[in-house]
C-alpha cells in the first residue's frame, strides 16, 4: 500500500507547551486510520498541523509525496486533504446550501458543484429538508452531517474528521458513522480522530494512541481493541463513556 | 405637505450617504476586526483625483465620477497592501493606530503637494439642478443619491448572497481559519472587503463633492467620524445595522434641521449626538444589535 498521507516525526509547540512529541503517522491509500487517546493528548494539535493551521515545530508532512509542511491553511485543500474542525464550525449564519456552496470554494465547475449539491442531499436527505435555513438553527447532529457534507464538497482525497461524534446523543453517533461507513465503501481514505474508541475501532483499519502528546501505540484495529491494557490505560474513558449530552 | 415630501427625501439622501460610508467601514470591520479611520481618506483621495484631472487633462466633466470613484476603490486596496497587512495579526490596536497613521499621512501629503486651502472641482451641471417629480421642485442630486444609495446596496446584496467571494466574506465575519480550510485565500477576502469599502467612499464622495463644490484636505474627517456613529449606533461590526444606523442618523439631522429654531440651529450635531447617546444608553448593542453578556457563548 503507498502512502497518502506521511507525518514524519511531527512535534507542536504552544509556548513552552510541548502539545505533539515527534509523531509518525501513515494513512494509506483506501485506508480508514483511527486517532485515539483521551482529553489532550495531542490529537487536535496534529490534525490542526496537518491542516495548516499551527506550524510544526519539528518534523513534516507529506501528502501523496509532496511535502506540504509550509503550505498555508487555504493551500492543503488544494493538495486534496479536506478538514472537518472539531466542534462543527459550520458558517451559522450561511444557510445549508451556502456552506455547501463554500465547501466548492476551490472548484470551478459550477455544474458540477450544484450536481454535488444534490448527491449531498440525497445522502443527507435531513439537510435537503433543511437546505433553505440557516445552519445555526440546525441541531448538533444535522450541523455535523452539514460539516461533514461541506468538508466533501472539494472532492478530497483523504478526509480528515476531527471528533466527529463529540457532543452527540448515542443514536445520533450511530448515525454519523453509519455515514462514515457508506464513505469507506465508496473507497474515501479517513483519518478519524476520536474519543469514542469502541465506536472507531469497530471501524478503522488501523489505530494510533496518542497520549500527553506522544504516539504510545499503533497497530490495526482489531489488536488496539484487544489489547486490555491499553484500553484500561489510555481508552478507558472512551469506552465507558459513548458520549452522554446532545 | 411639500414640505414634508421635500424634507423627507432630503433625510433619505442624507441616510444613504451615511449609510454608504458606514457599509464601508462596517464591511471592513466585519472581516478583520478593523475600524478603518482612514475611510474619510479615500473620499479626500476620490475628490482630488478629480481636481488633479481637471488640472492637468481636462476630461469632460461627467468623467470626472468614475474617475473619483476609481481612485478611491485604488487608494483603499493601496492602503490594505501596503499600510494593513503587515500588521494583520498584531493586536487591534495596532491596526487602528495604523489607520491614523495612514489617514494624518494622506492628509498632509494633500497639505504639502497640493494645498491646505480648498481647491474647486466641477461636478456635472445637471447635478446641481432641480426636477419636478409631480408638483414637486426637488434638487437632482438628492434623488440621484437615494437612487444610487438603493442600488448600490442592492449589489452589495447580491454580492453577499449569490457569489462565492460573497459568501466567503460573510463567512469570514464569524469564522476566518474555517473560511481558508475551505481553501478560501485570506487576502483574496480582505482585499475584496477593501475594494468594497472603496467603491462605497467613492460613490459618497461624488455626492459630497458636489454639494460642496471644493475638496480640502481635512474633508474626510466628518464624513468618517459620522459613518462611525452610524455604525456604532446600529450596532458595530453588523451590515444591517450600518445600514439602518446612517439612514437613522441621516433622518435625525434633517429633522433637527427643521424643527430647531434658528438660535440654536447651530448646535445641530450636538442635539444629534444626545440622541445617539440616549439611544446607546437605553440599547447599549445599538438599534439592530444582538445584546451579547459576557460569558455568552459565540454561534
Amino acid at each position: 500500500m503507498t502512502a497518502l498521507l506521511d507525518v514524519r516525526s511531527a512535534s507542536v509547540r504552544y509556548g513552552a507547551i510541548a502539545a505533539l512529541r515527534n509523531v509518525d503517522l501513515v494513512v494509506g491509500e483506501g485506508e480508514i486510520v483511527a486517532l485515539l487517546g483521551p482529553n489532550g493528548a495531542g490529537k487536535t494539535s496534529l490534525v490542526s498541523a496537518i491542516a495548516g493551521i499551527v506550524p510544526l515545530a519539528t518534523g513534516d508532512v507529506h501528502f501523496d509525496g509532496a511535502n506540504i509542511s509550509n503550505l498555508a491553511v487555504e493551500d492543503i485543500v488544494r493538495r486534496g486533504i479536506s478538514v472537518t474542525p472539531e466542534g462543527r464550525r459550520v458558517f451559522a449564519d450561511l444557510t445549508v446550501t451556502e456552506n455547501l456552496q463554500l465547501g466548492a470554494a476551490i472548484r470551478a465547475d459550477r455544474q458540477g458543484v450544484a450536481d454535488d449539491i444534490e448527491r449531498n442531499f440525497s445522502m443527507f436527505p435531513i439537510l435537503k429538508a433543511r437546505a433553505r435555513s440557516e445552519a445555526k438553527t440546525l441541531s448538533g447532529g444535522e450541523q455535523q452531517m452539514l460539516a461533514i457534507a461541506r468538508s466533501l464538497m472539494s472532492k478530497p482525497r483523504l478526509l480528515v474528521l476531527d471528533e466527529p461524534s463529540l457532543g452527540l446523543a448515542p443514536k445520533i453517533v450511530d448515525q454519523i458513522f453509519e455515514l462514515m461507513a457508506k464513505l469507506r465503501d465508496e473507497g474515501l481514505t479517513m483519518l478519524v480522530v476520536e474519543q469514542n474508541a469502541a465506536e472507531a475501532l469497530s471501524f478503522a483499519d488501523r489505530a494510533y494512541v496518542l497520549n500527553s502528546g506522544e504516539c504510545v501505540y499503533s497497530g490495526t484495529a482489531a489488536e488496539v481493541a484487544n489489547s486490555d491494557d491499553l484500553i484500561a490505560h489510555y481508552l478507558g474513558d472512551g469506552i465507558a463513556t459513548t458520549a452522554l449530552t446532545d | 405637505m411639500d414640505y414634508f415630501l421635500q424634507q423627507s427625501l432630503n433625510a433619505l439622501s442624507v441616510g444613504g450617504e451615511y449609510a454608504l460610508l458606514a457599509l464601508g467601514l462596517a464591511i471592513v470591520f466585519s472581516v478583520i476586526r478593523l475600524v478603518n479611520f482612514a475611510h474619510g481618506e479615500l473620499i479626500a483621495l476620490g475628490g482630488y483625483a478629480m481636481y488633479l484631472s481637471v488640472l492637468f487633462a481636462a476630461p469632460p466633466v461627467y468623467a470626472l465620477i468614475p474617475i473619483c470613484i476609481f481612485v478611491a476603490m485604488l487608494s483603499a486596496v493601496c492602503f490594505e497592501r501596503v499600510a494593513f497587512r503587515p500588521v494583520r495579526n498584531a493586536p487591534p490596536t495596532t491596526g487602528l493606530l495604523t489607520a491614523f497613521g495612514v489617514s494624518i499621512l494622506v492628509q498632509n501629503i494633500l497639505v504639502i503637494f497640493v494645498a491646505t486651502r480648498p481647491k474647486p472641482v466641477p461636478t456635472p451641471d445637471w447635478m446641481g439642478g432641480t426636477m419636478s417629480i409631480g408638483d414637486l421642485d426637488v434638487p437632482v442630486v438628492q434623488v440621484l443619491e437615494t437612487i444610487v444609495t438603493v442600488v448600490a446596496i442592492t449589489g452589495l446584496l447580491l454580492l453577499l448572497r449569490k457569489t462565492q467571494i460573497g459568501l466567503a466574506m460573510r463567512a469570514a465575519a464569524k469564522d476566518f481559519v474555517t473560511v481558508r480550510m475551505m481553501g478560501v485565500r485570506a487576502n483574496r477576502v480582505i482585499m475584496t472587503a477593501f475594494a468594497v469599502s472603496g467603491l462605497l467612499a467613492g460613490i459618497a464622495a461624488v455626492f459630497i463633492i458636489s454639494r460642496r463644490g471644493a475638496v480640502d484636505p481635512f474633508m474626510g474627517f466628518i464624513p468618517v467620524l459620522k459613518a462611525f456613529v452610524a455604525c456604532v449606533l446600529g450596532g458595530f461590526g453588523s451590515l444591517a445595522g450600518a445600514l439602518v444606523g446612517g439612514l437613522v442618523l441621516g433622518c435625525a439631522e434633517v429633522f433637527l434641521q427643521v424643527v430647531l429654531p434658528s438660535q440654536v440651529a447651530g448646535f445641530r450635531d450636538a442635539f444629534v449626538f444626545l440622541m445617539v447617546g440616549l439611544i446607546l444608553v437605553m440599547k447599549p448593542e445599538g438599534l439592530v444589535g444582538k445584546k451579547v453578556e459576557l460569558g455568552d457563548k459565540d454561534e
